[in-house]
């Protein structure tokens, strides 16, 4: 599974790369929501599309939704040369006040998760798991 | 000169008579008839007569006897020629002869004879004048000493009638004495009238008295006798402004009569004279005094000089009077005002002695209005200067200064003014006013708290995303890194140090953010007090593992409506800090009831007791501040109990601490229980 995170606390970055990789998966990361949307955009340009996007709500720069917006944009975009992605977005957010799974899904995300969380490696379940009930393309 | 009469019908004798008195010091009267000398002697004065004892037509004797009778002051002498016994005894026994002179007489004993008949007539004289003197002295010692007499018996009159006179007067000014010495012991018009009644008791024809004067606020009021008692009533209109005497003047009759609605004949009307009395407008009406009377004419004057000399006494006594229920009723106004104020005041001098205070001053309702004692004494019951106390503060600069005191669990801002009595004197005495400022310095710290509590909301949603991605980083990374480790070795205790100290920041976050929720979430629900004990319980377990615990839970389970699990994290953060207080092991007692108001209202009662060190007074009223905590660093966020008191009020409810140093706290949370 090839994922990328997005999120500009950089130890956020590191140990969900760290758990990831652990796992065996592919893990590129992005220290912003610009960043992460050249990244994204750059794999989908190379067809190497991630599997999963681990999104952060608040960044300086684009701001995690926004760069669902901006996701969604190039997707609707790209639908006539008919090659959508079937990747997933787990939004996370430690201001959990303002989110839940209900927004998240609105947004276009498939799951919000609040940080931080009690156990990193059940994150990392939950993700595989979410891959899995609806991933096909391995 | 001296003038000797010489009678002798001889000429010759006559002649050398002459011859001989011509050198001598006397002058010598000769006649030669009886008749002449007789004459002689009644017109003029001699000093001796010389008669001859046989004259023509008269005996010499005869002449000597008359000379005796009419001039008896000249002595007298016989000439004789024969001296016969006869003769001398008739010239003795009839003439009383000085001398005999025998004719032919030797010239120079004749001489001697007449010198000292002279002599003689000079004694006689002297004599005579003497006795015609001392005569006269007595006659007029004699109407000297009856005029005496008569003096005095007239002074002993005038002294007895002047002594009944004075006795009189005196007993009148006695009178006048003892009426002024009455009047200046009255202490009431009411006296007053009645004192003027028993002086005018021997005038029959007066009636009693009426008394109208205008009191101190102005109000005219008339007072009179009704049998025995005093009346006072305000007067339904004005008197006469006239300041002198009026006798049955038609003013003052109707006066009377429209003021008693009955007609009246004879009055008199006594204006007492206007001195001190504090209203001094000019227009207003003298105090008077009535009389109805039936005295006659002659009477009426006899009564007029009576009060006229009581009249200035009477008009002082009532000025006095006057003046003294103007100034009760000044002090009383001011008593009055003062003790209307519910905030204590008092007067304390500069040795803090209280000189007067109000009705508020001191808690003990029989204490007079003028203390003895010292200020702290009588209000606070301290031996001591209250502290903060600013009465010497504002007796030393003159301004007045604010202080705060506490007496019990009140606390009262003071403000001492001081009273400047004259300009040149520094003052010592202070007013000091105590404004209970409990309940609004309780509502100032409550503001304060929310405020405070809303700060903090704000800040703990900004801090709970600043500290929660990092945090997120450095737990997820310590759990990454655990799983990576061997097994064993100090490496993973040391990461797993790491981790669960940022588990504990995420709980302290998470407290914050629940915190600064709060009020958001709707889901109150109706729910037992005994049913959150229970579900708190096991997570306790932890918290109580070192201590005894009793859960002491009533039978009955009203409900109450509170968001359960705030409601729980109250009781837990009351068990938890209950656990924590104790030191050594101890005894947490948990204990529910429910308290019925006579009203009908229920109350759910929560305690939670504890057997620990207890709070020190000076730290209680603190402890529900937010980020007040005794507890060691990063033990307490210091935001369980302030959180516990915001969320218990925010479900209506109190929450109350008492506590004793040594012996252990006692927190009593109350909530409303609900009528569903």
């Amino acid at each position: 599974m090839k994922i990328l995170i997005v999120d500009d606390e950089p130890l956020v970055r590191k140990s969900l790369g760290r758990a990831f990789r652990a796992k065996g998966h592919e893990v590129l990361e992005a220290v912003d929501g610009s960043e992460g949307l050249k990244v994204w955009l750059g794999l989908r340009q190379q067809a190497a599309d991630p599997d999963l996007v681990l999104l952060d709500v608040l960044m300086p720069g684009l701001s995690g939704p926004e760069l669902l917006g901006a996701m969604s944009e190039k997707l609707s975009a790209d639908k006539e040369n008919g090659r959508p992605w079937k990747g997933r977005v787990i939004l996370m957010s430690a201001y959990s006040g303002e989110h839940n799974v209900t927004t998240a899904q609105q947004l276009g995300a498939d799951l919000f998760v609040p940080k931080p969380f009690d156990d990193i490696f059940a994150f990392v379940k939950t993700a595989e798991e979410l891959f899995e009930r609806t991933g096909q393309n391995c | 000169m001296y003038k000797i009469l010489w009678v002798d019908d001889d000429s010759d004798v006559l002649d050398s008579a002459r011859r001989l008195f011509k050198s001598s010091p006397w002058a010598l009267v000769p006649v030669s008839t009886a008749q002449a000398a007789r004459e002689l002697i009644l017109r003029e004065n001699f000093a001796a007569i010389v008669a001859d004892q046989r004259l023509q037509a008269a005996s010499g004797i005869d002449l000597l006897e008359f000379a005796k009778e009419k001039a008896p002051a000249a002595s007298r002498i016989l000439l004789t020629g024969a001296v016969e016994i006869g003769v001398l005894e008739e010239a003795v026994n009839r003439g009383h002869v000085f001398r005999f002179v025998s004719k032919p007489w030797d010239n120079e004993l004749l001489l001697v004879d007449i010198a000292k008949a002279v002599e003689h007539h000079q004694l006689k004289i002297t004599q005579t004048s003497l006795l015609k003197e001392v005569s006269s002295q007595n006659k007029q010692l004699e109407r000297l000493t009856s005029g005496l007499e008569q003096i005095v018996t007239e002074r002993t009159g005038n002294v007895e009638t002047s002594k009944v006179e004075a006795e009189k007067k005196l007993s009148h000014v006695r009178e006048l004495v003892r009426f002024i010495k009455d009047l200046s012991m009255l202490t009431s018009v009411e006296d007053l009238l009645n004192l003027i009644r028993k002086e005018l008791k021997s005038f029959h024809e007066l009636r009693a008295p009426a008394l109208a004067y205008v009191v101190a606020d102005r109000t005219p009021v008339i007072l009179f006798l009704q049998g025995k008692q005093v009346v006072e009533r305000e007067a339904r209109q004005m008197w006469s402004r006239r300041p002198r005497i009026r006798i049955n003047e038609l003013e003052d009759r109707l006066y009377l009569a429209n003021e008693f609605g009955r007609p009246f004949v004879k009055v008199l009307a006594i204006p007492l004279k206007r001195r001190a009395v504090a209203s001094d407008s000019s227009d207003e009406a003298p105090a008077t005094l009535f009389f109805e009377h039936a005295l006659p004419d002659e009477k009426i004057d006899q009564f007029l000089s009576f009060i006229s000399e009581r009249l200035q006494p009477l008009s002082i006594a009532l000025d006095r009077i006057l003046l003294e229920y103007h100034l009760k009723w000044t002090s009383v106004q001011w008593e009055g005002t003062f003790d209307g104020i519910k905030d204590p005041i008092a007067i304390v001098d500069i040795d803090y002695r209280v000189i007067r205070a109000n009705r508020h001053f001191t808690l003990d309702p029989n204490a007079g209005r003028v203390f003895e004692l010292a200020c702290h004494k009588i209000f606070a019951n301290s031996d001591t200067i209250c502290r903060g106390c600013p009465a010497a503060k504002a007796l030393e600069t003159g301004q007045p200064q604010k202080g705060q005191i506490k007496r019990g669990s009140r606390v009262y801002d003071v403000l001492s003014y001081s009273i400047h009595l004259s300009d040149d004197q520094a003052s010592t005495n202070v007013i000091n006013h105590y404004v209970d400022v409990t309940s609004s310095r309780e509502l100032h710290g409550r503001m304060i708290q929310s405020e405070k509590m809303a700060a903090v909301g704000l800040l703990a949603g900004n801090i709970a995303h600043e500290l929660n991605n990092p945090l997120t980083g450095i737990r997820s990374l310590a759990q990454v890194l655990m799983a990576e480790v061997p097994k064993t070795g100090t490496l993973r205790d040391d990461i797993q140090e790491v981790e669960k100290a940022s588990e504990r920041s995420q709980k302290i976050i998470e407290n914050l953010l629940g915190f600064s929720k709060g009020e958001s979430d709707q889901k109150q629900v109706s729910i037992s007090i005994n049913e959150i004990v229970r579900r708190t319980l096991p997570m306790l377990k932890t918290a109580l593992r070192d201590h005894r615990s009793e859960m002491l839970l009533s039978d009955d389970e009203p409900l109450v409506r509170v968001e359960p699990h705030l409601m729980q994290q109250v009781v837990f953060n009351l068990v938890n800090n209950a656990c924590q207080a104790m030191r050594k092991t101890g005894t947490v007692t948990v204990r529910t009831e429910t308290e019925r108001e006579p009203t009908g209202l229920a109350w759910s009662l929560l305690h939670v007791i504890d057997t620990g060190e207890g709070i020190p007074e000076d730290i209680i009223e603190s402890i529900f501040e937010p980020f007040f905590t005794t507890k060691e660093k990063g033990q307490g966020t210091g935001l369980g109990l302030s959180m516990s008191q915001s969320v218990i009020e925010n479900f209506s409810g109190t929450i109350q601490v008492s506590s004793r140093v040594g012996e252990g706290t006692h927190f009593i949370v109350r909530l409303p229980v609900t009528n569903s």
